[in-house]
């Protein structure tokens, strides 16, 4: 008998875990989720006007108007002020289409205000503003990189490493958000593809600005001494992989292969740091991690390999290694940082209609990913590449730049274009990431825009 | 200006609720009884608030709200005084919170189609009916002799005669029509079925107990995946293996039988394409976001966006979701009056669970024990299968969420389980002071 009361009291458990259980979830699911959850596409209730609130502002980090309300012949119309510039990242509002980017995460602050307001225009019949948002984007580092990188395909993304804002975030082909309506059509049709933000959903091969986390996982191997001979190409298991130079580098280390951008050395250093040691090193990098921190992108992926061939792919970006341009500039921040990560965000603040701060919005503390010591020796193997490697073009005269070129192989044609890096080297203000869509070489078409848009943040953020 | 008073009126539906939740535990668990009469009076309350809300969301006033809450206010103070002085009930708690969730499930139906409403009152009705029904009916009747036989073999029949002649609804062909009346036996067969998995078990878990009762989960589960039934497939044998795990002193029959259940749903993964489109609309729900998981998404969308305290009562737009009614009427009340009022209403469930719970507890007869323990399970378990379904914490199957979702089979059921919960328990005082 005393036994049966024992189990019932075991299935009383299992029923008060399971509620618990429930009702904590769905508390997380209110804080952590929802918000993504509610900005999807398939959302209807994005289209819906509210009726007694005139949607709210969104404002650049300097309080410049991005996107705005504007009230003509008695009826409403979203203005997006720099249009295309700002085209995924604000996103449009439609009724007939929804809502993306900005306007949809954040639909549910745009579209309300302090209960007590509504309450007294309703009762006096008077429209009343919905809360601003308050982005960390600036305004002329926005429209400078958008206009840089012009027609072409690609994408950019500049953060402040130290805290984690993101100050630029350009995605090309754009669109105009104000005559979405009118244009849908064409749009969905495009074959380019010009409502994917690539910038955030774009999943690149990254080629060799990979080497930075090769390099890593070497430094923690101790293989720092280790040295080869190259001779211009490599072969492992009949996959042939050349390098750049083709007469090859002749006997070559860590820092001047690093510089140099040399195929056959990290090749080697792959095959010799093993599946297991990249992969992990990859997932300290955040590979297969959801970055999060209000915005959301796709999560970079690298596998587990148990190959040789796939190995010595995977050691130098290639293979099936994917990256989101965030994601890139974010590895470039980690070691802008001294190895520690700050969460990169886009919205600051929601202010009610007073300009009072009613949320703000900080990436919390840093977190770890590699030793300080090993960022430092990284970093200066990035500052040689600008100074004498790869990335000579990304220069900028007074101050020293570090950076990563990469020149992705895929199955699209030429390969795409990178560059990672930040500025000034000593005390980084600046980390960014530039893909230019079967662009060419990273050092001849990705750095230079880099360069630019780095000395325009420089000048800028003062 | 409707609007102001439904976002006035959120904060004092989740005050009401809050309250009647916390008197709950104050009289279970501190036995502070002189609070007893508040709850009914927190119920009546929070029906008219509520109807009185919706009657006036239109420009019109609408009568009908307020004669549906006017009807099922005297529906629960009738039967809560024939209760008391009839059939002397003490414990009346179990019947105040069940009628706590009718009346939100009353007002939610009513804000989605009035015509659910006054159908879910009326189903209401015949339950109550039900109790006198059950305590003169069964009063003769001594569970401990074995009614197995019969027990068993009528669950067959009405297994097959669903199966021959039944009539398919929502996909699944688990109904049956009479008289121009469509109801679904498998709701009343869980009753039964517990009483008859109860008395078979209860005579020692031997070779052939075991043996009679796992042949009998296996042919009624056999019949449900016929009639894709999943929802039934699923509590039954959950409310099997929860007897079989209290009855029997060694572990490994009830191991043997959760392993054999993860073997059939892994056949049935690969058997049945129905199968097959649910788990996948789980898993990858955004993925089908427009085709397979549209319903799942649509509620998930729903949740999201009432947040802790909802958008307020008949503005939000449950509607957006299909077959809201039945299987989803708890993403329509979260998006309404928020998680927190949905957080409480799954704690009140799992107060019904637990009383009967205890009520298995304190009988001293295995089999009513064992009846007590399966009712009470039956209600934990189809609750917690529909809030994992809408949340999409697991695939959804498609069962009610108990005395809140629309559905006269369901409500009847449900009913049937609390009294035959008071009934039993009722009559192990009784066999005792005799």
């Amino acid at each position: 008998m005393n036994k049966l009361s024992k189990k019932l009291n075991i299935i009383k458990c299992f029923f008060i875990v399971s509620f618990l259980g429930i009702a904590i979830y769905l508390i997380i699911f209110n804080f952590f989720e929802a918000k993504y959850i509610y900005s999807n596409s398939y959302n209807k209730r994005l289209r819906n006007e509210n009726t007694y609130i005139v949607r709210g502002d969104i404002q650049d980090r300097n309080d410049i108007i991005l996107a705005t309300s504007k009230i003509s012949n008695n009826s409403i119309k979203r203005d997006y002020i720099y249009s295309r510039h700002f085209s995924h990242v604000i996103g449009y509002h439609s009724k007939q289409i929804g809502s993306t980017g900005i306007e949809a995460l954040y639909d549910k602050e745009l579209s309300s205000a302090k209960i007590l307001d509504t309450i007294k225009g309703i009762i006096n019949g008077k429209e009343i503003k919905g809360n601003t948002v308050k982005l960390t984007l600036d305004k002329t580092l926005q429209v400078y990189a958008s206009e840089l990188l012009g027609n072409r395909k690609g994408s950019i993304v500049a953060l402040n490493p130290k805290t984690g804002e993101i100050l630029a975030l350009v995605s090309k082909p754009d669109f105009n958000p104000s005559k979405i309506n009118a244009n849908w059509k064409n749009l969905i049709e495009d074959e380019n593809s010009p409502l994917l933000n690539r910038a955030l959903d774009g999943l690149y091969p990254p080629g060799s600005i990979f080497k930075i986390i090769t390099t890593s996982a070497a430094l923690y191997g101790n293989y720092k001494d280790y040295e080869i001979d190259c001779t211009g190409s490599s072969n492992v298991n009949g996959y042939e992989i050349k390098d750049s130079n083709k007469k090859g580098h002749g006997n070559i280390n860590l820092n001047k292969a690093f510089t140099l951008s040399c195929n056959s050395y990290f090749v080697n250093l792959g095959l010799k740091l093993g599946n297991e040691k990249l992969y992990n090193e990859a997932n300290k990098f955040l590979f297969n991690k959801s970055i999060s921190g209000n915005i959301i992108a796709k999560t970079s992926r690298f596998n587990m390999k148990y190959d040789n061939k796939s190995l010595a792919s995977q050691s130098i970006g290639q293979g099936d290694v994917l990256i989101t341009p965030l994601h890139a500039a974010v590895i470039a921040s980690i070691i802008a940082n001294d190895g520690m990560l700050l969460q990169p965000y886009i919205v600051s603040e929601i202010k009610d209609i007073n300009g009072k701060t009613i949320k703000s919005f900080k990436s919390k503390s840093a977190n770890v990913i590699i030793d300080a010591d090993k960022a430092k020796t990284i970093k200066e193997m990035m500052v040689n590449v600008v100074k004498s490697g790869t990335g000579k073009s990304a220069k900028i005269s007074g101050i020293e730049v570090a950076g990563k070129t990469g020149t992705a192989e895929n199955p699209h044609g030429k390969p795409h274009s990178w560059f990672i890096g930040f500025a000034p080297a000593e005390d980084p203000q600046i980390a960014i990431a530039v893909i230019i869509e079967n662009g060419g070489s990273g050092g001849s078409n990705a750095a230079p825009i880099a360069g630019k848009v780095m000395k325009k943040a420089i000048s800028v953020l003062k | 200006m409707f609007d102001i008073l439904s976002w006035l009126h959120r904060y004092i539906f989740i005050f009401l609720l809050a309250v009647f939740f916390i008197i709950n535990i104050a009289i279970y668990f501190y036995n502070k009884k002189f609070l007893q009469p508040f709850l009914p009076v927190i119920t009546i309350i929070t029906a008219f608030s509520c109807f009185g809300l919706l009657s006036i969301s239109s420009e019109n006033i609408d009568y009908h709200g307020i004669s549906t809450g006017v009807a099922f206010c005297l529906q629960y103070i009738v039967m809560r005084i024939l209760l008391d002085r009839l059939l002397k009930i003490n414990d009346i708690l179990l019947f105040d919170l069940t009628n706590m969730l009718l009346a939100i499930g009353l007002i939610w139906l009513y804000r989605l189609n009035p015509e659910y409403a006054i159908k879910q009152t009326l189903f209401a009705v015949l339950g109550d009916t039900m109790y006198f029904f059950i305590f003169f009916l069964l009063k003769k009747v001594d569970l401990k002799k074995d009614y197995t036989i019969y027990l068993g073999l009528s669950i067959l029949a009405a297994l097959i005669t669903t199966q021959v002649w039944g009539v398919e609804v929502y996909g699944s062909k688990n109904w049956l029509e009479l008289l121009g009346y469509r109801f679904q036996p498998s709701e009343f067969l869980k009753i039964i079925f517990v009483i008859y998995i109860s008395m078979v078990l209860s005579k020692g878990p031997n070779k052939k107990t075991l043996l009679i009762s796992s042949a009998s989960i296996l042919v009624a589960v056999a019949f449900f995946a016929l009639q894709r039934d999943l929802g039934s497939a699923l509590i039954f044998f959950a409310v099997y293996l929860i007897l079989l795990f209290v009855i029997d002193d060694k572990i490994y029959p009830t191991l043997a039988s959760a392993a054999a259940a993860l073997v059939m749903a892994a056949a049935s993964y690969f058997l049945f394409g129905h199968i097959r489109s649910r788990v996948e609309a789980w898993l990858n729900p955004w993925k089908y976001v427009s085709d397979k998981s549209f319903q799942v998404t649509q509620s998930l969308f729903a949740i999201a966006s009432g947040g802790l305290l909802g958008a307020g009562l008949n503005l939000g737009y449950p509607k957006y979701i299909p077959a809201v009614h039945t299987d989803f009427i708890f993403s329509a009340i979260c998006e309404e009056v928020g998680i927190l009022s949905g957080i409480i209403i799954i704690l009140l469930l799992s107060m019904i669970t637990l009383i009967g719970l205890n009520y298995s507890k304190n009988c001293n007869e295995i089999v009513n024990k064992l009846i007590c323990l399966g009712l009470s399970s039956m209600t934990g378990i189809q609750t917690l299968v529909i809030i994992g379904g809408v949340l999409n914490i697991i695939p959804i199957t498609g069962v009610t969420l108990p005395f809140v979702s629309y559905g006269g089979s369901s409500l009847l059921s449900q009913m049937i389980n609390i009294c035959l919960l008071y009934f039993v328990s009722m009559k192990e005082t009784g066999d005792s002071h005799e």
